[in-house]
């Protein structure tokens, strides 16, 4: 992740806490160590992201609103992610 | 309210959490731009684990989404500038909301009816919220220009916390964690236009 970026979101595995996402304009980052060290989890995600949540019982479910308002998900912890409204099918 | 103790060398401290990627030094993301957003311009999600719908805050109003239907909007008693939703994983009905001029309400029907959860609260200006992992009935916010407060009987008092907060005091997000390590039941992130931090949540 850029230091010091803007972050707009950020959200924490609740079953492997040191997990943890942030979302802002530099894109979706993923750590695995608490925030030591971070990876990009946004290829395939199209546009600029302004909100991130867990789904809290199956926290490898994860949704993402960008500026336009689309909204988008991936089922394996940010991996993979899918356009799920507006509808427009799947964009890997 | 009774605060759990805290060392007191260690309330304070914040640590930046936002490391640089491997590789060539990334481009550092000026705030400036994003500084003139303001409250009004966060935006947050929470999930209802037991049916996939989602809430959206942000700040034209508060939004369900199902995918059945796409998004509709959620009466409530501010009809715009909100700035947090929070939903109790547990039993989903419970939410909160938090915005510029309301402060927090909440609503234990699924956001049917509401009502004010500001008692304790310096002023209506509340720019995140966060649910405690587990204890349900406690909640976190951040309020515009004063600082952090607490509630730990779901929203009838707050009381504010010790701490100063995050050195950029323009926190957007609040998010609770158990991430190991901390001296009372967890920690605290905060989202932040210079990065995100985290500190103890006895500070």
């Amino acid at each position: 992740m850029p230091t010091n970026a803007v972050v707009r979101s950020v959200a924490v595995d609740p079953d492997r806490p040191e997990r943890t996402y942030v979302a802002g304009p530099a894109g979706v980052f993923r750590s695995d160590d608490a925030g030591l060290t971070w990876e990009e989890a946004d290829v395939a995600l199209d546009g600029e992201p302004v909100a991130l949540a867990l789904d809290p019982f199956n926290p490898q479910t994860v949704f993402v609103v960008m500026t336009d308002g689309s909204l988008w998900k991936s089922v394996d912890g940010a991996a993979k992610w899918q356009l799920v409204w507006p509808a427009g099918g799947p964009a890997e | 309210m009774k605060r759990a103790p805290c060392v007191a060398s260690l309330t304070g401290v914040f640590l930046l959490a936002a490391c640089s990627r491997g590789g060539a030094a990334p481009p550092i993301l000026a705030p400036a731009t994003e500084g003139q957003i303001g409250i009004s311009q966060s935006v947050t999600l929470a999930v209802n684990p037991f049916d996939g719908s989602l809430l959206r805050a942000d700040q034209q109003g508060l939004f369900r989404w199902r995918s059945s239907v796409g998004w509709t909007e959620v009466q409530a008693p501010a009809s715009a500038g909100f700035s947090s939703v929070v939903m109790n994983p547990d039993n989903p009905a419970t939410v909160y909301a938090g915005g510029a001029g309301f402060g927090a309400i909440r609503s234990d029907d699924s956001g049917e009816t509401w009502r004010e959860v500001i008692s304790g609260l310096p002023n209506l200006d509340v720019a995140a919220l966060a649910l405690h992992s587990f204890q349900r009935e406690t909640l976190f916010a951040w309020v515009e220009g004063v600082g952090i407060y607490q509630t730990e009987d779901g929203g009838k008092s707050w009381l504010k916390m010790p701490d100063p907060g995050p050195p950029d005091p323009d926190v957007r997000a609040l998010t609770h964690s158990t991430l190991a390590g901390s001296m009372n039941t967890g920690w605290l992130y905060a989202a932040t236009p210079t990065g995100v931090y985290l500190s103890m949540d006895c500070f």
